[in-house]
């Protein structure tokens, strides 16, 4: 009996192997009436995989282009060529000395107590870097405006510094060349477009005094040139439209106010001979006064239009502190907003936040006129911000919202997206690309991908 | 026989949740055979847990019975499409077990020790699965150690009471959305406790070919106060989350069990079980840290109370040789929206086959295999929005033996 016994057990133990994973019934992608053989981005700073502050390879390997191209694999996609950076560094804009060295990734740091971004050394080389190749597939620019895509020799050191982009000019195929000769040189099936966020975030990031918006009427002339150059033929592909700045920690992270003091330093401020004598004259004109109390104030801004000779006042609801201005806001040495009034730069007031919020609005409908014109996939990017901005998005037992650092959308610079954040944004895409196409691209898994990294 | 027990010694105190919720009814192998049923058939010392009120029925003075079960289990994730994302579970082979002693201390009175693993749940999806910020692994286990009283009123009826002294143990790791170099940041929650409870049972011989059984069995409400909260998070972050302590309350649902079982013919007898299992007191599970830089947890569960329906079948083949068979049905307590992969449940269909053997007088032993198929659901959790479609099933032998004289 006992023998019998181990023969059983043998053949439980087969039955065991046979049966115990279950059987699942797979799910299977499907291109639609799109081809995805060859997919190709065109866009700026977020199709280029920008993230931190900086271009590098980690940020190219998780932009939204390369989630989407991934994720296109599964419907005909062969593969997706980037001009990586060859460096292990990165590199961004903003001068960080009086050498003119440029900064690299931002960096979450202790600083004084409290975590803050701090930019790493970048390493310059990468603009030095030729990586172009006919395989190309990600013509992402850095910085790059509507009208740079058509522009020609918009790569072109030869037109002297400030007169190029260096981003492009690493992966150009000519001095000549412009963006989208270099993206249609692919012949492509399949191309995502989102380019216009510069448009106005060039004037946006300059506190609206520098810069300009471009206007309306000549984006839609541009983004009319490249979708009629783009989808011509077969070529099918995919329209992003514009993010409101209200989305973007970059202009909302510090509010306008944002200056929490105790009710010593709102004494000592009150009664410092400049707002004596700027409330003084306040009285005398009936305008209001500037005046601390312990708590939140609002900050201290200069404005030349503004009545009161002092040509300072107090910011007032809807305006925006550009992030940039954080650290000597928080600096009690430095006290921008109330030691100092805030430069103008630094600040968007109503009108400049309306005329923003008037071209995006204005740009996206144009975005959406050439959809329906080029029978492509609307990606309304503008809806999937503010609604992570409004209620945050939850996401297989993650929170995702705008807010800056903690919020997992946005990556340490305030403006450009993280792995998560740029996940988020694929997913978009390829939700309007189904629905367009009556494809089934399946959608990348978000938590897969990375949010900032704390010390 | 020496191998056999050599081999249920290796034992792990590791369980699976294989009946709904994390609930686990292998108490018995005999009973395993036969689908689960018991509650109304005499069967010695298992009675314990089936029903303490068939225990002063026992035939012998002295009984004892031993036994475990090997839990294959498998379960399966499909996110919600469209995506090609699917995980499978590594979980650990389950391992529950059962020990009856017991011993008519007179004619009518008979007092027995049991000890039983009747909840418990064990899976691991791994650390970077997708849902990891919902759960990464868990071990759940509760021992039920039970002395039991009980009392022939008179050659038919039968009455038994037993207390419940509970043992539970808990060990999960769960990912945590904030991120350093390392990855993301995870916590370990563990704690161990003792909890109590009562059952009771009546038994009552119809006729010679007719016995019915009542049981109840209360709830257990385990309570740790002061389990351990580790948390793994990025150095900056560490003064916001230190290892604390934490307190959290689970409970082991009231089953009232009704059960008839039929002597058909010699050879044959028939059962059948109607459970009722009281899933609604499970409606949210808590967690609240000590540290006050640790915000609370508060997950929403609002189970469902269950009814688990079980027919079972036992031929005598000969003096020795009893061949079983079994069918039930165990539906979810978990509502729509609500469904974890910490605990995928979904309704089940077991099929179990048995077999026991006399080996002398006085030793016998009882082997079962028993498959549970879940049927595949598709649905999530909404609070966290997780959602896919979950795919169980399980094999499970099991074997025991009995010994009276």
């Amino acid at each position: 009996m006992m023998k019998n016994i181990s023969k059983y057990i043998i053949l439980l133990a087969a039955v065991v192997l046979w049966s115990c994973e279950p059987k699942v019934d797979e799910f299977s992608p499907s291109n639609g009436s799109a081809d995805f053989t060859t997919f190709v981005a065109v866009g700026d700073s977020y199709t280029a995989g920008y993230t931190d502050g900086a271009l590098g390879a980690r940020g190219q390997n998780e932009s939204f282009s390369v989630i989407l191209a991934n994720q296109l694999e599964n419907v005909g996609s062969a593969a997706y060529n980037q001009p990586l950076v060859q460096s292990e560094g990165s590199v961004g804009t903003t001068v960080i000395n009086e050498q003119g060295a440029l900064n690299g990734y931002f960096e979450l740091s202790i600083v004084g107590g409290s975590l803050a971004p701090v930019p790493t050394a970048g390493d310059m080389a990468i603009f030095g870097e030729q990586v172009y190749n006919a395989d190309n597939q990600n013509f992402g620019v850095p910085g790059a405006k509507s009208y740079h895509l058509l522009a020609s020799g918009f790569g072109n050191p030869a037109a002297g510094v400030g007169n190029y982009n260096p981003f492009y000019t690493r992966f150009m195929s000519s001095g000549s060349a412009s963006v989208l000769e270099d993206a249609l040189a692919t012949d492509p099936s399949f191309v995502s477009l989102w380019i216009g966020c510069n448009d106005v975030l060039g004037y946006a990031l300059e506190g609206g005094e520098d810069d300009m918006i471009t206007p309306p009427a000549d984006f839609a002339n541009y983004m009319g040139m490249l979708a009629s150059s783009l989808y011509t033929g077969d070529t099918k592909g995919a329209l992003a439209n514009i993010p409101s700045i209200n989305a973007l920690p970059y202009f909302n992270a510090v509010t306008y106010n944002a200056l929490v003091i105790d009710q010593a330093t709102a004494d000592m401020l009150n009664a410092h001979p400049s707002y004596v004598q700027y409330n003084a004259g306040s009285e005398a004109l009936g305008l209001p006064k500037i005046e601390f109390v312990a708590g939140a104030n609002a900050l201290v801004i200069v404005d030349e239009d503004y009545e009161h000779p002092g040509k300072i006042r107090q910011m007032v609801e809807g305006e925006k502190v550009i992030l940039s201005a954080s650290s000597s806001i928080s600096n009690p040495d430095i006290g921008w907003g109330y030691i100092a009034p805030l430069a103008a730069k630094y600040v968007l007031d109503e009108e400049e936040v309306e005329a923003i919020n008037a071209a995006t609005l204005a740009y996206n409908k144009t975005i959406k006129t050439l959809c329906g014109q080029f029978d492509l996939a609307h990606v309304d990017l503008h809806a999937v911000m503010d609604q992570l901005d409004d209620t945050g998005v939850i996401i297989d037992g993650n929170h995702y919202t705008t807010t800056f650092v903690t919020g997992g959308v946005f990556s340490l610079d305030g403006i450009h997206a993280s792995g998560r954040g740029s996940a988020i944004i694929a997913n978009a895409f390829i939700e309007a690309i189904n629905a367009e196409y009556n494809a089934s691209v399946p959608l990348a898994n978000v938590n897969d991908y990375d949010m900032v990294e704390f010390p | 026989m020496k191998r056999i027990l050599l081999f249920c010694g290796l034992l792990v105190f590791g369980l699976q949740m294989r009946a709904e919720g994390y609930q686990v009814n292998l108490q018995g192998n005999r009973q395993t055979g036969m689908g689960h049923t018991g509650t109304g058939l005499l069967l010695g010392a298992s009675s314990m847990h089936f029903n303490p009120g068939a225990l002063s029925f026992l035939d012998k003075k002295y009984e004892f019975s031993v036994g475990g079960s090997f839990i294959f289990g498998s379960n399966s994730f499909q996110k919600e499409a469209p995506s090609v994302y699917e995980a499978s579970s590594d979980n650990p082979m389950g391992t529950p077990f059962y020990f009856y002693g017991a011993t008519m201390i007179n004619e009518k009175m008979a007092v027995g020790l049991s000890v039983t693993t009747p909840y418990g749940n064990s899976l691991v999806w791994g650390d970077d699965w997708d849902g990891k910020y919902l759960i990464q692994d868990i071990s759940l286990r509760a021992i039920f150690i039970q002395p039991t009283l009980s009392y022939k009123i008179n050659d038919k009826l039968g009455f038994g009471v037993g207390f419940m002294a509970v043992n539970g143990n808990v060990d999960l790791n769960k990912a945590l959305p904030v991120q350093s170099a390392m990855g993301d940041a995870s916590v370990n929650i563990s704690g161990n406790t003792w909890a109590f409870g009562f059952n009771a049972g009546l038994s009552y011989k119809a006729s010679d070919k007719l016995s019915l059984g009542l049981s109840y069995r209360s709830e257990v409400l385990v309570k740790l106060d002061g389990g351990d909260a580790d948390f793994d998070v990025p150095a900056s972050l560490g003064g916001l989350y230190p290892d604390t302590k934490f307190d959290a309350e689970l409970p082991m649902p009231t089953n009232i069990t009704f059960g008839v079982g039929y002597q058909v013919t010699e050879k044959l007898l028939l059962a059948a079980d109607l459970q009722y299992v009281g899933w609604s007191v499970y409606e949210s599970l808590d967690f609240d840290f000590e540290a006050e830089t640790v915000p609370d947890s508060r997950n929403q569960r609002d189970f469902e109370n269950t009814m688990i329906y079980r027919l079972g079948a036992e031929y005598a083949h000969n003096e020795k040789v009893q061949f079983r068979a079994g069918i039930y049905y165990d539906s979810t307590p978990i509502p729509e929206d609500l469904l974890t992969p910490e605990t995928p449940g979904t309704n089940k269909i077991g099929m179990s086959l048995g077999m026991g053997y006399q080996i002398n007088d006085k030793l016998s032993l009882d082997a079962s295999l028993l498959y549970i198929h879940g049927q595949k659901r598709e649905d999530g959790y909404a609070p966290t929005n997780f959602y896919g479609t979950y795919y169980t099933n399980a094999v499970i032998p099991g074997i025991g033996l009995n010994y009276s004289f």
